[in-house]
């Protein structure tokens, strides 16, 4: 979808299967496409997610040594992520599964893996070739296919669609049910705090006795993955991404799953881990406990803020993150802060990503841009930074305060 | 645990009656006990008639045009026929647009998405038997038919086709499988029709399961709109599929596929030549040949092409965003254009981050998508495309550029008829790069230049005095708009302006008075700049300086002189020359003390740097040995002064630049890349592959020199790799 105040043009669902797969510990995502398709992939997933160096394969009792991707040419291009097949005009007509073949005969002499996932690119995905059963032959189970990511669909949908192969692709095995173990299903890699949101849900959960299995495409490993069937429950953090995995998970292994709101701001914070904690029996009162402080810290600075400048109550803003997020965001804006949702060309302070804060920003107008979704500026972030949770709601009220600053 | 079910599927040329026969076998199969799901799988969509009534039903496509993911419906297109049967025709689009094969591939995906499949024992797939693409191959995929029936008469391309079949089969399972079911012939009563077939059947061993006669129960059942069993009558005709479908129900014998040569299918099996060829029977009939694995053949060594860096797509629309009245469509998937925007925006956001420079073009470009979706991918986007067009010329914008992406190069949009819908205020330019079929990125900067060129540059534009144009620029750099102002302010301190960028930014009107400038300006002398140069000065007559944008002080300082000499103005040239001289002393005489003496070893590609070269020996150092990385093996250059170094060389291994190093202990040591500290005492920087135009390009990189002569220390993050081997690992 793009924007509807802005012209920017936002990712579709090929980007968000290849992040998803991306966001899996130890995974090699080849994309079956042109090398136009991949530069941007292999550039930006660097950014998005930290992952272990990459390792040759382990030769028999020896240790696993890192690649030096400089010398990965063959597929690579000298780039740790998203290896392609580099198809051209010609592949189109006589098919890609020569290309492919090759490319992961390569892949598996020269790199270790725990799971190849192959995503198929627009044109790809077009003629149709079946590249499943000559993949597993050559690799066996560690590969899976998306064989039509998509044209167009939101990048919400890719990820979800890729999530949900991985589940089918992969062996999950349940020995046992981990009482107070849930599993996190549907967080947004496009999120621009993602980890650090990962890290704050974990903290709070982790308060009232809540363990994290598999965190599905934001880290974590295959060997955790194919546990997930042992959690309790499975927490659906944004139901785009989430929630189809949920519902098959439920019906596959019988796992209930829960999809609260968006924790953004204290009271959805709050609510979230209540919700959590009243379906396992664990008491909520430590992360409730630590949301109080947090909202006292806010109260002192927001009294201070408002005595001398008046604000931000009354002041405009404008949220573009993406359905579930812009309905969160909105919320704890406009009834924590008093501020009043208005379109972009009014506000003050908006929330989106860095396209739609610098094409707002040729229009010579004094606002403050806060980012909350991919891409961003460029600014690197070191200290995990994170909008969910407790955490979160004290560091969009900083952005807050510092940003109403631009107009005082 | 779901039960498998059989998947059969009826392959056979367009024409041959197969639909009519799958019809027929369904109803069999049916009245023998079992349920059954008919799939059509022609875009015709007429499979399932006889077992409807003669009646059709919306098919897959269709349906799935009209409503989202979210509303889809299995019931929609799923009717019951005759006998309990299934019935769901996938369709497809008209014929000549779109892609019926990726229409077939996502009928599948809806079938398995909505599982239609559940309440069925047996499918079958009635499929247009010219195997053309991957998707009309689907049906043949191992995850869907355990046993392919080849559907033919004792034509010739009857024959042809099924021999196609085999090979489309051959080609999935390679030689350990079986899964070719045999063969039914449906007789048109030619002379010698059976003796083919039969010699087909030999050859290719494999049995004719089933002869259909020719007979008028056919068109009987067409104008009832009844399978035979149906019928009053018949009796023979009817026992012909009664038996086939018992031999299914009882279990199948399958048989590996075994297409001929052409000329044998010609000789032995047309021509009745070679009576010799053996029939081969098969040793151990398989029922269940999905069950078994199929090694995969070793792949081949890939082909000698080489990797096209980009698309032609990317290229192209890099390239005319630049015409800034511009509106430029892509005719894409919202994938290849967000590639392309983010391609265009990084140094946008990133020069208005960094550098506080804000870039119009990079941050808003004047670009849009159509957003190829699903329906688009199997129909066609050429309507999508011109609605498109149409908003946009109601805009009236200077023009209208469409760009064709690999999905519209494959379906087949005709981008060039929408060039009709030009109006007098505002041409439509097609630029068919289709995706990467078009070639690499610089092939679509190429096609994009000359098409923008040749559709709106006026051969006889009056003259405008002291005007240049300026050509080639980079279009995705973080130096081109930095470049393009230096440039104009220093043009514009001799009087000189600048009429037309191309294609960097200007509008149609500046781009059509192209020829007006009596001189042109070439930025860099790239290949592709270089043959860009030759079309203009050829198809336009138009007059270039000699050599490119100047970097470094005295390179500066020759263009302006030479500048002012052709236009009549060297006076100001001087003066300009003589105030950015200061400048440049005064610079040089805070750097001298850092870095005077300090002994350089350089690695570069072969290209002048004459720019570093002379910044360098104005402060004093000294260059002790200069290493050329020279792919392209062309006579070395990197100075025009070839006589103040003596020791340039070609690079022949990492392993005389070490041994350099040892011999001649620099105290710096630049490459294009930053290699590992190796033995010695000396610095190390990465030279960089572009640089800044101008007097003070030099003096950039001196800077950061005399920065690291003030630091030696690598820093200590560099010991902690350890670290993120054991946290991240």
């Amino acid at each position: 979808m793009t924007n509807a105040g802005s012209k920017s043009i936002t990712p579709d669902c090929t980007t968000g299967a290849i992040f998803a797969m991306e966001g899996i510990r130890n995974a090699v995502v080849l994309l079956n496409g042109p090398m136009g398709c991949r530069f941007y992939h292999s550039t930006t997933s660097r950014f998005l997610t930290i992952r272990p160096l990459l390792r040759l394969p382990q030769e028999e009792g020896g240790e696993a040594r890192p690649v030096d991707y400089n010398t990965l040419n063959n597929w690579f291009f000298r780039q740790e992520r998203v290896p392609c097949t580099w198809l051209d005009g010609e592949d189109y007509v006589y098919g890609t599964r020569e290309k492919v073949l090759e490319a992961l005969a390569y892949i598996r002499d020269h790199v270790a893996f725990d799971l190849l996932a192959i995503v198929n690119s627009p044109g790809a995905a077009l003629i149709g070739d079946a590249l499943l059963e000559p993949a597993r032959a050559l690799l066996g189970e560690k590969v899976i296919l998306l064989e039509t990511p998509g044209w167009s669909a939101s990048w919400e949908d890719g990820a979800s669609a890729a999530a949900l192969q991985v589940l089918k692709g992969l062996k999950l095995r349940k020995d046992r049910e981990v009482p107070g173990r849930v599993n996190l299903l549907g967080v947004n890699l496009w999120q621009r705090y993602h980890e650090g949101d990962v890290l704050e849900l974990k903290r709070l959960l982790a308060l009232c006795g809540v363990g994290i299995g598999a965190v599905l495409c934001a880290g974590t490993s295959v060997p955790e993955l194919e546990r997930l069937p042992e959690a309790e429950l499975n927490l659906v953090v944004c139901p785009e991404l989430g929630l189809d995995c949920a519902k098959y998970l439920e019906e596959a292994w019988g796992t209930p799953y829960l999809c609260p709101d968006l924790p953004v701001g204290f009271s959805a914070s709050e609510r979230f881990v209540e919700d959590v904690c009243r379906r396992l029996g664990k008491d909520p009162a430590p992360a409730l406990e630590e949301s109080r402080r947090a909202r006292a810290l806010a109260w002192y600075k927001l009294r201070d803020f408002e005595q001398s400048y008046g604000r931000p109550r009354g002041v405009k803003f404008h949220v573009d993150i993406g359905p579930s997020a812009d309905r969160a965001y909105t919320a704890f804006l406009r009834d924590y802060l008093a501020m009043i949702p208005s379109p972009a060309q009014e506000a003050e302070l908006v929330f989106s990503d860095a396209n739609v804060i610098a094409e707002l920003m040729l229009e010579n107008r004094t606002f403050c841009g806060i980012e909350a979704r991919m891409p961003s500026m460029g600014y690197t972030d070191l200290i995990p930074k994170t909008h969910l949770g407790v955490n979160g709601a004290l560091f969009l009220i900083e952005q807050v305060l510092n940003g109403l600053m631009s107009k005082i | 645990m779901e039960q498998k079910r059989l998947e059969l599927a009826l392959y056979g040329k367009g024409g041959i009656g197969k639909s009519t026969v799958s019809a027929n076998l369904s109803a069999a199969l049916a009245a023998a006990g079992s349920r059954v799901l008919q799939v059509g799988c022609d875009p015709k969509h007429d499979s399932t008639r006889l077992l409807l009534g003669g009646g059709s039903l919306p098919t897959v496509l269709d349906y799935l045009r009209t409503v989202s993911k979210e509303e889809e419906k299995l019931e929609a297109v799923l009717r019951i026929g005759w006998g309990g049967v299934g019935c769901v025709e996938a369709g497809g689009p008209k014929p000549g647009v779109g892609c019926a094969g990726r229409g077939i591939i996502t009928a599948f995906e809806f079938l398995e998405r909505h599982r239609a499949k559940s309440d069925y024992d047996i499918l079958i797939y009635d499929v247009l038997g010219d195997v053309v693409c991957g998707g009309f191959a689907v049906p043949i995929r191992r995850e869907y038919a355990d046993g392919v029936f080849l559907v033919t008469s004792g034509e010739f391309m009857a024959l042809y086709a099924a021999n196609n079949i085999l090979r489309g089969i051959r080609n999935f399972d390679g030689g350990d499988c079986r899964r070719t079911a045999g063969i039914i012939f449906n007789e048109r009563n030619m002379a010698g029709e059976a003796e083919r077939v039969e010699r087909f059947a030999r050859a290719t061993g494999l049995p004719i399961v089933a002869r259909v006669p020719r007979s008028e129960a056919f068109s009987r059942g067409e104008e009832e709109g009844k399978p035979l069993l149906a019928l009053e009558g018949f009796e023979e005709e009817k026992t012909v599929f009664t038996h086939l479908a018992d031999k299914i129900r009882q279990g199948l014998t399958l048989y590996e596929a075994r297409p001929l040569e052409d000329e044998v299918l010609e000789d032995a099996v047309f021509r009745g030549g070679s009576a010799g060829i053996p029939v081969r029977i098969p040793e151990k009939p398989e029922e269940r040949a999905a069950e078994r694995p199929t090694p995969v053949p070793a792949p081949e060594a890939g082909e000698s092409r080489m990797p096209l860096y980009g698309c032609a797509f990317n290229g192209a629309s890099t390239t005319a965003i630049h015409l800034t009245d511009a509106v430029v469509i892509a005719q894409s998937p919202r994938s290849c254009a967000f590639y392309t925007w983010q391609n265009i925006s990084s140094p946008g956001r990133k020069n208005i981050f960094n550098r506080g420079i804000v870039m119009p073009s990079a941050l808003s470009p004047n670009y849009e998508t159509t957003e190829l979706g699903h329906a688009e991918a199997v129909f066609g986007g050429a309507e999508k495309l011109r609605a498109r067009v149409e908003k946009a010329l109601e805009r009236k914008p200077g023009a209208v550029v469409v760009i064709s992406s690999c999905v519209s190069g494959i379906i087949g949009d005709d981008l060039l008829s929408l060039e009709r819908l030009s109006t007098p205020e505002t041409p439509v330019i097609a630029v068919p790069a289709d995706g990467v079929i078009g070639g690499d990125y610089m092939e679509g900067i190429r096609l994009c230049l000359h098409t923008l060129a040749e559709k709106l540059v006026r051969r006889d534009a009056p003259t405008q005095p002291r005007t240049v144009n300026l050509i080639g620029e980079v279009g995705v750099s973080y130096y081109t708009e930095s470049d393009y102002r230096t440039l104009r302010r220093l043009l514009e301190g001799m009087g000189i302006s600048i009429g037309c960028r191309f294609l960097g930014d200007c509008t149609a009107e500046e781009l059509r008075n192209l020829t007006a400038a009596p001189l042109n300006l070439l930025a860099t002398d790239s290949q592709d700049n270089l043959e860009l140069k030759a079309w203009l000065e050829s198809e336009y007559g138009c007059r270039f300086k000699p050599g490119t944008l100047p970097i470094g002080f005295r390179a500066t300082r020759d263009f302006l002189l030479e500048l002012g000499d052709f236009f009549d103005c060297r006076e100001e040239a001087e003066a300009l020359i003589a105030r950015e001289e200061a400048d440049y002393r005064r610079e040089i005489e805070v750097l001298r003390p850092l870095l005077r003496g300090k002994r350089v070893l350089m690695t570069t590609i072969n290209a002048n740097q004459d720019w570093l070269l002379d910044a360098a020996e104005d402060c004093g150092m000294e260059f002790v040995w200069i290493g050329v990385l020279n792919y392209l093996r062309r006579e070395l250059h990197v100075t025009d002064r070839k006589e103040r170094f003596s020791a340039i060389e070609e690079i022949t291994g990492a392993r005389q630049v070490e041994e350099k190093i040892r011999e001649l202990k620099p105290d710096l040591v630049l490459g294009n890349f930053t290699a590992g500290k190796g033995e010695g005492d000396y610095l190390t920087d990465t030279l960089p592959m572009t640089q800044p135009i101008g007097f003070g390009s030099g003096l950039t990189v001196l800077r950061r020199w005399a920065q690291l002569n003030k630091n030696e220390s690598e820093g200590e993050w560099k010991n902690d790799e350890r670290w993120f081997q054991e946290y991240y690992a």
